[in-house]
């Protein structure tokens, strides 16, 4: 298979990637195949070494970058296996540290949706003490109050968002990591 | 951090400085309203009433 070839099966791959990325990914690649031609190497072995485009555009679908990818292939085909010392600290750290973290931060995350729900009953409650005329001596502070819970609602709504959404990444990386260390060790070699 | 990101944590700063901001005038207005009933009652008529009850105990 020869560049021309390559890109086009690769950028079949790529389909449904952002244009920009996948404008970075094939800048990327086109560097490395004038690389390897400085080299003196031929397109179909630049080709070959960059192994099948459908598996190379899983990865980059997965967020890895061209660096990465390469740097991986590096190791693991120098890789003599693990010496275990990668695997004992995988486990002593998420025995004491890692899963600890992640679940503090879980339940930051379910405390503030409870604060949300509760946030919700309280508007709740004076809107309808209001209507019913309850609470006409305090109008305008519970108004007030009403007003200020909305806001603290949007943050709250806000922060969940976002905090949800990193959660779910950093926790996915954070698995990677931990897959990384437990397959090639710690890396310092 | 991506530009819909950036837009949200804005909506969520601001959201905070106006709940932090209504939550002082919200106090203020309680106390206000709640000064204002405390300068009405009748402290000295309940205090009187409970006086004369110890005093009548005490007899």
């Amino acid at each position: 298979m020869n560049k021309t070839e390559y890109f086009k099966k690769l950028t079949d791959e790529l389909g449904h990637m952002p244009y920009g990325d996948v404008k970075d990914i094939i800048q990327s690649i086109e560097e490395h195949f004038d690389e390897g031609i400085n080299e003196g190497r031929s397109e179909e072995e630049i080709a070959e070494s960059l192994g099948d485009p459908k598996e190379l555009a899983v990865e980059f679908k997965d967020g890895a970058k061209f660096k990465q990818i390469m740097k991986k292939r590096k190791m693991s085909d120098n890789f003599k296996g693990p010496d275990g010392r990668g695997r004992i600290f995988v486990i002593v750290f998420n025995a004491f540290v890692g899963i600890e973290c992640w679940l503090l931060l879980l339940a930051a995350i379910i405390a503030a949706f409870c604060f949300l729900a509760a946030d919700c009953a309280f508007i709740g409650l004076i809107v309808a003490g209001l209507i019913t005329g309850t609470l006409t001596e305090f109008m305008l502070p519970f108004i007030f109050l009403i007003l200020t819970l909305v806001c603290v609602a949007v943050f709250l709504v806000a922060l969940l968002i976002l905090g949800i959404k990193y959660y779910a990444k950093g926790l996915k990386s954070y698995i990677r990591w931990n897959k990384n260390v437990w397959n090639y060790g710690l890396g310092e070699d | 951090m991506e530009k819909k990101d950036v837009k949200l944590l804005i909506t969520g700063a601001i959201a905070l400085f106006l709940a932090c901001f209504l939550g002082i005038i919200t106090l203020v207005l309680f106390a206000v309203k709640l000064g204002g009933k405390a300068m009405e009652y009748d402290w000295k008529g309940t205090f009187g009433q409970v006086t004369t009850q110890v005093e009548s105990i005490g007899d």
